[in-house]
């Protein structure tokens, strides 16, 4: 909303610089978030008289004007073909800056005349789109004026943000009750007359339901002159950012500025029937709205009918059908109260914000509409002599205004403060709150109406923070530290990314939300949650594992050239589920590309399948996990073929793969990308409260390699399982060192080699306890497998 | 006799020039050294010459012994030296062997240095889900159905009760659901808002929400902390300012400005020519919210403030696309550890 500095004058007296006043202003909650100092504006740029007017020699379409600027007199080449001897012109002296323009007047020569200034039109001062010719002002202006004060730019205009609290704060008025409440002036609100009706009319008002519409007050004019609205008032409105219509609708937006009420104004001649009837609309109603859009209007929004039709939408926007025109003689002012709620319900569904339902919305006054009336009535005949025949108001069951009591220690309790009580009531009566002190020394403060956001003992609190200042809080010079509670303590996700970074992988975080065609591939059976109402239609659905994610980067980072990746993201995936949803945080690793660049020391190595394992042994073995996990062979995946699912203390923990083509050709990925993904959850509650110190053993350990041939099929697991339960007391570790395969040793079979290490903790073995534990070794893998040594 | 020795120690002389590599070294040493080689040979040959010249010829063949070793070892040596610092031996201007090493995402990185402030102060870390019932997000925080409030966070519906969680604040209402106070917790986590995708706004972010509820807790303990996790995380030096705004779930509300450190507050585009920059919105719990978790406003009261992550990493590390945070290219990650 903008703010006229000359406007607000006008209630209540400002502080000296522009600078105070914006910091007043940000300093009580109306956050000042632009200011144009329009007496600025338009240097070098005055009124002009033209004194000659003769055709260039040279050039047909340009004339040679002599102008007076006041001060002296200048030869200056207009293009315009409205240009005259004797008109008060728009002119920019040499050095003038064309703001809108972009450049600075100087002395040139057109087609051989020196011309040294120039006769503007306003859209060469930016003030509107109008292009046709120059500016021709009032005979009475002076030459010499400068532009600004002949504009009456002599204002400063603040931009201000208002907090959808402060309804109240929408107006002129409304904003000069905090700066009167700051600087301790008062506030001077225009005093109304109401003068005597002499032939008063009928005008019944009915209203269908008084809970969407409390009151509706009306005033009937008659002989009125619909004309351009006098200087003052367009300049008033163009100041703060409102385009003169006619007096009529200008009126009603000046008052609207003023005093925060919306009023609309009906060409009565097309009303039917000398009623006004506010109903909620039914299905399939249409409406044709001023704007001359044809609205199809939802169910129950309120509109503000004649005998036989809507003519507007209630404190949306009035009707094509009823508008105010040139030949408008006889008005209906409207000056309402609708429910806030029931006006932003109706401007949400018709994408329609206007001035008026954005006040509604925010809440308005309801005892202000007949004040507003007057007011706007005053304004009226002040400007075309018009009849007033009746002001009529429908105000069923009248809204009072709030008791609600604060206890000024309890101000102080909140704010950290010590207020004064009788600083409190300065305060709160300064803000048109009025107090009596009760005998415990609490207030009974009486809250007027347009205060609908004071409801509670803690709103009255915010208001006497609000005006005696933030800044006069102290700050506790000690800081009081205690512990924290006992609650969870999510450290896990920081101590996994630092495994993971330590590791050589790349952090990304990227959209839980993606397409559903990417969500559909890796739902594993379960159905994806998705977003009813995205703005951004393409990515809808809430992913159900990282893998999209990862893909998606890996896909931008070959793109870019990058093709050696290792990344994981921390993050939530999603599932919909009968009458829910549930989420988990999942940890998502992908290997791509090389695993070793090219380089002095060796050739490019491509990741493969145990670059991926290799890093889940490291990881888990990090977090103590590595004896808590098994790793198997499964096929259930939709993701690939080949799948290593992770077991944790029992619990299903994650799945590593290989991912399939199918998947990577959906995102045009060209290299083998390795997945695996770690549910954060199963991890953490597995996690041991502490690592126990085992003694360092004392005696030798003694290694045994043994190669066998064995059938392809058997999985190294299978082998390692019948090693370490063949009953070899003391064996410790079984490592694969060596798997070949080669048809000279048969098309079905393959050789294993691994290496075995037995120690005992209270002696050295022998050499023979050894042999007969490889020998059980071998047999157990024989009757197993049939497996035979490789000789 | 002596002839021969002479002429054996000229000749063992020519051939030390010779001596080229270990090969060579290796033939020297059977030619004249080994148990068949020059000089054994003149010792077999001591045995004939007459009586009186054999002491000293014998002590002549020795020292010629002696000598030839010496020879030997010092070109062996020299050999070795040479080989050491020829160019082939050791190049240490050659790049070292790669260590891969992780890139902390700069959105992570900011949440961990925020969250590190804030548990100095005493505050825990929780979380809570990012799909969330319309009563968590918005009733149990005072945002009133048809309130223009909800206006400031368009919001993604999954179904009429669920939703993408617009703040991390619902993870207010939980803890205070779940325990009593005091309670003093920061909550970082993503969030999401229903816009279309620009430089300046995206379907999701990062937030760092806090609140303490305890006896006596006042606005002054909010101004308190929250200047000292300022001065921590921008620097002593700075200027702030505490104006009114609006929050359902705060009153008195709020919001935080720093004195603008990219132009030293004299004014620049990032702080739209103020010299301010927001950074955090706060204030004291609304009674509303209290009342919604059985919490007697008259006994307790709290804090609560709310830290847009994207929003200060970018200001800090001159980012001006917010699309930058979540695209993952390697180019712009990497350049952040
Ligand atoms: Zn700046």
């Amino acid at each position: 909303m903008l703010l006229s500095s000359n406007w607000l004058q006008k209630y209540v007296a400002l502080p000296e610089t522009t600078g105070e006043l914006e910091e007043l202003l940000t300093g009580v909650g109306l956050e000042v978030e632009s200011v144009e100092d329009r007496r600025n504006a338009f240097q070098n740029i005055v009124v002009g008289e033209v004194l000659t007017c003769e055709k260039h020699p040279n050039a047909d379409k340009l004339s040679v004007c002599t102008v007076n600027d006041g001060s002296d007199t200048h030869t200056v080449v207009c293009g315009a073909p409205n240009v005259a001897a004797g008109q008060k012109i728009i002119f920019a002296r040499v050095g003038a800056t064309m703001e809108s323009l972009g450049f600075t007047i100087d002395r040139r020569k057109l087609r051989g005349v020196e011309s040294a200034g120039m006769i503007c039109s306003t859209s060469e001062l930016g003030l509107d789109e109008d292009h046709e010719g120059i500016a021709v002002l009032e005979n009475a202006a002076v030459p010499g004026t400068p532009m600004a004060e002949h504009l009456g730019y002599d204002d400063v205009i603040f931009g201000i943000g208002i907090t959808p609290n402060r309804g109240d704060a929408l107006s002129h008025i409304g904003s000069a009750r905090d700066i009167a409440a700051v600087t301790g002036n008062p506030l001077s609100i225009p005093e109304i007359v109401s003068e005597e009706i002499k032939d008063p009319a009928t005008f019944p008002i009915t209203i269908a339901d008084p809970e969407l519409c409390p009151r509706y007050s009306a005033a009937m004019l008659e002989g009125v002159t619909v004309q351009e609205s006098p200087e003052w008032l367009a300049r008033a409105l163009t100041a703060v950012g409102i385009r003169p219509i006619n007096n009529i609708v200008d009126i009603t937006n000046y008052v609207m500025m003023e005093i925060g009420q919306p009023m609309h104004a009906f060409d009565l001649d097309q009303l039917t029937g000398d009623s006004i009837h506010v109903r909620p609309s039914v299905l399939g109603e249409r409406f044709v709205t001023l704007d001359d859009e044809k609205r199809d209007l939802p169910e129950k929004a309120l509109l503000i009918c004649d005998a036989e039709k809507p003519v507007a939408i209630a404190g949306v926007m009035g009707g094509q059908n009823s508008a105010v025109t040139e030949g408008t003689t006889r008005i209906l002012l409207e000056s309402a109260y609708f429910q806030a709620s029931s006006v932003r319900k109706t401007a949400k569904t018709l994408q329609l914000s206007t001035d008026s339902s954005y006040r509604f919305e925010r809440g308005t006054d309801p005892n202000i509409t007949v004040w507003a009336l007057r007011r706007a009535i005053a304004l009226i005949q002040e400007s075309c002599g018009a009849t007033l025949r009746g002001i009529f108001d429908a105000y069923p069951s009248p809204i009072e205004e709030r008791e609600v009591t604060l206890r000024p220690a309890f101000t102080n309790r909140i704010l950290g403060i010590d207020v004064a009580a009788e600083e409190q009531r300065r305060i709160l009566e300064a803000l048109q709150i009025r107090v009596e002190e009760k005998e415990d020394g609490s207030f009974t403060c009486t809250v007027p109406t347009f205060r609908s956001d004071i409801e509670r003992e803690i709103d009255l609190v915010e208001e006497i923070a609000r005006i005696h200042g933030y800044d006069k809080i102290p700050v506790p010079t000690r800081l009081e530290m205690n512990v924290g509670e006992g609650f969870d303590d999510q450290a896990f996700p920081g101590s996994v990314r630092d495994i993971m970074l330590g590791f050589g992988y790349d952090e990304i975080l990227s959209s839980s939300l993606v397409p559903l065609a990417h969500a559909r591939f890796d739902q594993n059976g379960q159905q994806v949650a998705e977003v009813l109402n995205p703005v951004s239609k393409e990515r809808p659905a809430l992913r159900p594992s990282m893998l999209t994610s990862l893909l998606e980067a890996v896909d931008v980072n070959v793109r870019n050239g990058l093709r050696s990746l290792r990344m994981f993201e921390i993050g939530r995936v999603f599932k919909a589920e009968k009458g829910g949803y549930t989420e988990k945080t999942m940890l998502g690793i992908v290997v791509s590309g090389p695993a070793e660049q090219r380089a002095w020391t060796g050739e490019e190595r491509q990741s493969d399948f145990f670059d991926l394992k290799g890093s889940l042994e490291a990881f888990l073995k990090t977090l103590y996990l590595d004896n808590e996990t098994i790793f198997y062979y499964d096929r259930t995946s939709t993701l690939s073929e080949h799948v290593l699912t992770l077991e944790v203390k029992g619990r299903y923990a994650g799945q590593a793969v290989e991912v399939s083509d199918t998947i990577l050709a959906t995102f045009d990925i060209d290299q083998q990308v390795l997945y695996a993904e770690l549910d954060m959850e199963v991890l953490r509650e597995a996690l041991p409260d502490r690592q126990v110190y085992q003694p360092v053993a004392k005696y030798p350990s003694v290694s045994r390699d043994l190669a066998i041939l064995i059938g392809r099929d058997v999985r190294a697991q299978q082998i390692v399982d019948v090693v370490r339960s063949a009953g070899a007391e003391h064996l410790r570790e079984v490592r694969i060192v060596d798997v070949f395969t080669h048809d000279s040793i048969g098309k079905d079979r393959k050789s294993v080699a691994f290496s075995m290490m037995f120690q005992s903790s209270d002696r050295t073995l022998k050499d023979k306890e050894i042999s007969s534990a490889v020998d059980m070794i071998l047999s157990a893998l024989k009757r197993d497998f049939g497996a035979e040594l490789r000789s | 006799m002596k002839e021969r020795i002479d002429a054996l120690l000229a000749e063992i002389r020519n051939a030390a020039e010779q001596l080229k590599d270990e090969d060579t070294a290796e033939q020297f040493r059977i030619a004249y050294l080994s148990r068949k080689g020059g000089i054994a040979q003149l010792f077999e040959d001591l045995k004939g010459v007459p009586k009186e010249v054999k002491p000293e010829m014998g002590k002549a063949l020795n020292i010629l012994r002696q000598q030839t070793q010496a020879i030997l070892d010092t070109a062996v040596e020299n050999l070795r030296q040479s080989q050491k610092s020829s160019v082939a031996g050791l190049d240490v201007t050659l790049p070292g062997r790669a260590v891969s090493r992780g890139h902390k995402h700069i959105v992570s990185a900011t949440i961990e240095e925020i969250s590190d402030i804030f548990r100095r102060m005493g505050f825990s870390i929780a979380d809570g889900p990012e799909i969330e019932t319309d009563y968590y997000n918005f009733e149990a925080l005072n945002f009133a159905a048809d309130h223009p409030a909800r206006d400031m966070q368009d919001t993604f519906f999954l179904s009429d009760s669920h939703l993408l969680r617009t703040h991390t604040t619902p993870v207010q209402v939980r803890l205070m659901e779940q325990y009593k106070p005091p309670i003093r917790a920061i909550f970082p986590g993503k969030v999401y808002r229903n816009e279309v995708i620009s430089a300046r706004s995206h379907v999701q972010f990062h937030q760092v929400d806090g609140l303490f509820v305890d006896k006596g807790v006042t606005f002054a303990d909010l101004k308190g902390t929250l200047i000292t996790f300022a001065k921590m995380y921008y620097g002593s030096s700075l200027k702030y300012r505490f104006r009114p705004s609006y929050f359902p779930f705060t009153e008195p509300s709020a919001e935080m400005d720093i004195s603008c450190y990219l132009c030293g507050a004299k004014g620049c585009r990032v702080c739209k020519y103020t010299g301010w920059l927001e950074i955090l919105g706060c204030g004291m719990v609304d009674p509303n919210v209290f009342s919604f978790v059985d919490v007697d406003p008259e006994e307790y009261s709290g804090y609560a403030f709310g830290i847009g992550i994207e929003r200060t990493a970018m200001l800090r590390h001159g980012l001006d696309d917010i699309r930058l945070l979540f695209e993952n290219d390697m180019r712009v990650n990497h350049q952040f550890n």
